[in-house]
């Protein structure tokens, strides 16, 4: 069987060329704003799927968890935030930059996390099991559809440095 | 008027302060069924420099067992480590080796 290429190839300079259709770039927008007005609205504790973009570090001991959150949570919230950022801008973009690709793989992943846990998507999980709900089957699709960009991004990234 | 230094106070270590022991941490990864597993080898690879044979045995590692011990260090180190871990979206925790 042939498997269909990804649209994010490494070209010969180092940069990255990307290729995505108007309804790809159409819905990869859709779906990054709505995690930036997810981000914006919730919190961690009031919402389990940024829970899970948001482990804890110490789950067994608050007072560390705490501190965990004090020093690395800002940063972790504002690193992700400006990944986001970069993947909207890149979706618009023919060409990225390998951190561009990183940031961009990073902020798919976390797309992955939010509609995979909201969901409740298993190792199991087949488009079938999502048939019943119209919404929640193309929740799966798009989850599915960010996997593969997410393995076309690792594959045109290769061995990390 | 005196002309002397005034005398430093020096702090005595109080009789029942615990001194915690230089006891090291293990960061540890979880299984969970949305990151894909070529992703979690490619972080491995990525954040702690294994070679991918070493990456990919830790990645099956979190897969079966359900977890694996990827790194450890001091308390900050390992702290570097999982804000490292929780920023490409892998569910990672740590905690004393004992």
């Amino acid at each position: 069987m042939k498997v269909a290429r990804g649209p994010i190839r490494r070209r010969r300079d180092g940069s990255f060329s990307w290729n995505l259709g108007a309804n790809e770039r159409h819905v990869l927008k859709q779906v990054a704003t709505e995690f930036r007005e997810h981000l914006a609205a919730e919190t961690p504790s009031s919402d389990p799927s940024l829970q899970r973009v948001f482990p804890p570090a110490h789950p067994d001991d608050p007072i560390a968890e705490l501190e965990y959150e004090r020093t690395a949570g800002g940063s972790l919230l504002a690193a992700k935030l400006e990944q986001l950022e970069t993947f909207e801008r890149g979706i618009d973009s023919s060409v990225l930059t390998e951190n561009d690709v990183l940031a961009c793989m990073r902020a798919a992943n976390d797309l992955r996390l939010v509609l995979g846990t909201r969901i409740g998507v298993t190792e199991e999980s087949t488009p079938t099991d999502f048939l019943g709900d119209p919404g929640t089957a193309s929740t799966f699709e798009l989850y599915a559809y960010l996997s593969w960009l997410v393995e076309s991004m690792i594959d045109a990234l290769g061995e990390p440095a | 008027m005196s002309g002397g230094l005034a005398p430093v106070e020096v702090g005595r270590p109080q009789a029942g302060a615990i001194v915690e022991p230089d006891i090291p941490w293990i960061v540890i990864v979880w299984n969970d069924p949305i990151n894909l597993m070529s992703y979690v080898t490619w972080v491995f690879q990525k954040l702690f420099g294994y070679p991918k044979s070493k990456a990919e045995k830790l990645m099956w590692d979190v897969h079966t067992k359900g977890r694996a011990v990827v790194a450890n260090g001091s308390k900050e180190e390992c702290e570097i480590h999982v804000a490292a871990l929780h920023g490409y979206g892998l569910w990672a925790t740590m905690q004393k080796d004992r």
